[in-house]
């Protein structure tokens, strides 16, 4: 349970709640991760190179704020200038697979994958990425081993609570890792579920708005997912516009920091600002 | 037929307001080969985040409520099970481990029974008096091995407005407390719906079943995905509490409270199995 608001850790610049956009790329990987081929209607995911991005990037530099992206190698090997665009822009490049590889692996083989996309990620940006989500959200009991020892400060896959706690690592809670639970699946914040269901894009203003409004008002820790990519994204316009418009509605509020995650990791790390020191043990056990 | 129930105290209505606990033992079930990350963790929002807004809401609501909870769910966290008692709620049978009781033949739903309210004892140091099918599935036979085990209630058929007693072999004892999509979140939710219009449709239920005199069987859940766990989401339950409230025509009670009132009151020959 969250504590009382006298023992609540502290967010970066003395903020009443921090707002993370996270933005995973999700590229023709997906259908290529999947053996199908990307053409026709499964071609959606070349909208993110194509016109997604470009567009985020240009609402982001609007209201002057840094995101983080999360690029599968895959596509970070398609389109190298367009990852290396994003580091330029201020934003950050986190990794989410090599083929958004989304089912549970062998340990040798999502190890052989974490550490090619890490490979890739790296060269491509000229920094190793410090940030992970799981492509769909799977995770096995060994993942944050790998990536505790590639050198990651923070994963972002879990749904089970609203602030960062310490990521479980080897089955402890770990001072070197933090997690950052993101709502995915639930039909909150991650565009997915709601256009694969048909919601119209002033419904997802609405929604986004009042979960910011919510959120703003309890734990204070914003975090949206969405994808560039059509179809079960908001890289086109209209959808896109859902974003711009709520950028301008949260910017409208007093003491909201927006936050890459490489950033909020770091500071949630320093042990004084109460962040690894939850009330309870949060997270998985066997 | 029974004669249909009179509510207590001239109300017109009752209101019944429930929490399905479906925890960590949801994602379990579903796949037990799937390691509990990720996409497999809402059921432990509900534990660690969802439950506690609940029991908030009820608090300064001032309501008791029925909680149906899966016993290896309630050993799991022993923190929530504790402060649902200490807020005054009832506690209630929702299989061991949520199983579909419609997958298992008697003797199989006899030990699941057997193991959930040993749970409940370790748990909450008593047995469960209610107890409410894990996703509404359960098979022909199951509501006479409940009266044959003690219990006092089920809770999981759309059948009817009004509570009512069954006859089951046995036993004349067991009250049926209807519930339905409408009035529940995850009906909701699993849609995508909004919070907002989830605000209008239980208004708009409550009103009508009000109207009809009948049981509101308000169905929530903790969870993070389709339950009313999120802070956005307890806006459409606190305004339905409001509504009920405002009324002084509407009796608010657990579901062993209904039960026993309707066992009480029920004329005329209970309703077959
Ligand atoms: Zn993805
Ligand atoms: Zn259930």
């Amino acid at each position: 349970m969250p504590p009382a608001s006298d023992e609540r850790p502290q967010w970066p610049d003395g903020a009443k709640c921090i707002a993370a956009i996270t933005v995973d790329w999700d590229g023709h990987s997906l259908e290529v991760g999947r053996d199908l081929e990307p053409v026709g209607i499964r071609a959606a995911g070349g909208y993110s190179a194509r016109r997604g991005v470009h567009r985020m990037l240009d609402i982001f530099g609007r209201h002057e704020i840094a995101a983080t992206f999360f690029v599968p190698g895959y596509d970070a090997e398609q389109h190298a200038n367009g990852v290396r665009e994003l580091i330029a822009a201020g934003h950050e490049v986190g990794a989410h697979g090599y083929t958004h590889e989304s089912g549970v692996l062998g340990r040798e083989e999502e190890q052989e994958l974490l550490e090619r996309s890490h490979a890739i990620l790296s060269d491509v940006t000229g920094t190793p990425p410090v940030g992970w989500r799981s492509p769909s959200g799977r995770k096995t009991h060994w993942t944050t081993s790998v990536l505790r020892r590639l050198g990651y400060i923070y994963e972002s896959s879990d749904k089970d609570y609203e602030r960062p706690y310490p990521t479980v690592v080897e089955g402890e809670p770990s001072t070197e890792m933090i997690e950052f639970p993101n709502n995915t699946l639930g039909p909150g914040l991650d565009d997915a579920p709601l256009w694969t269901a048909g919601v119209a894009p002033y419904e997802v203003l609405d929604l986004w708005k009042a979960e910011f409004d919510a959120i703003y008002a309890d734990e204070g820790y914003f975090v949206l997912t969405f994808h560039p990519r059509a179809g079960f994204g908001t890289g086109t316009p209209a959808r896109a516009h859902v974003v711009d418009e709520l950028l301008t509605h949260i910017r409208a509020h007093d003491g909201v920091h927006f936050t890459r995650f490489d950033e909020l990791a770091r500071w949630c790390l320093e042990a004084d600002h109460g962040f690894l020191d939850p009330p309870a043990r949060i997270g998985g056990r066997p | 037929m029974t004669a249909d129930v009179r509510w207590p105290d001239g109300a017109r209505s009752a209101v019944a307001v429930t929490v399905n606990f479906d925890g960590e033992s949801v994602e379990r079930t579903a796949d037990p080969d799937a390691p509990q990350w990720g996409r497999f963790s809402y059921g432990r929002y509900g534990a660690q985040v969802g439950v506690h807004r609940l029991l908030d809401l009820f608090e300064r609501s001032g309501v008791a409520a029925t909680f149906f909870i899966p016993a290896w769910d309630a050993e799991r966290h022993p923190d929530v099970a504790e402060r649902v008692v200490a807020g005054g709620h009832e506690v209630a049978g929702h299989g061991y481990h949520h199983e579909d009781f419609s997958a298992l033949d008697i003797e199989q739903q006899r030990d699941v029974l057997k193991r959930s309210e040993q749970g409940f004892e370790r748990a909450f140091g008593q047995r469960p008096a209610g107890w409410r099918a894990p996703d509404g599935l359960m098979s022909a036979e199951t509501r006479s091995l409940l009266a044959e085990r003690g219990y006092e209630y089920e809770s999981s058929f759309p059948d009817d407005d009004l509570p009512y007693v069954v006859a089951t072999e046995g036993s004349d004892r067991l009250v049926e407390l209807p519930v339905f999509a409408g009035a529940s979140d995850h009906h909701y939710y699993r849609a995508h719906r909004l919070p907002a219009v989830v605000e209008r449709a239980w208004q708009d239920e409550f009103d009508a079943v009000h109207r009809a005199g009948g049981l509101f069987n308000l169905t929530l859940h903790p969870r993070g995905d389709y339950g009313s766990g999120r802070a956005v989401r307890i806006g459409p339950i606190e305004a339905l509490l409001k509504t009920v409230a405002r009324r002084d025509d509407v009796w608010v009670a657990t579901c062993r409270e209904i039960a026993a009132h309707t066992l009480a009151t029920a004329a005329g020959a209970p309703l077959p199995a």
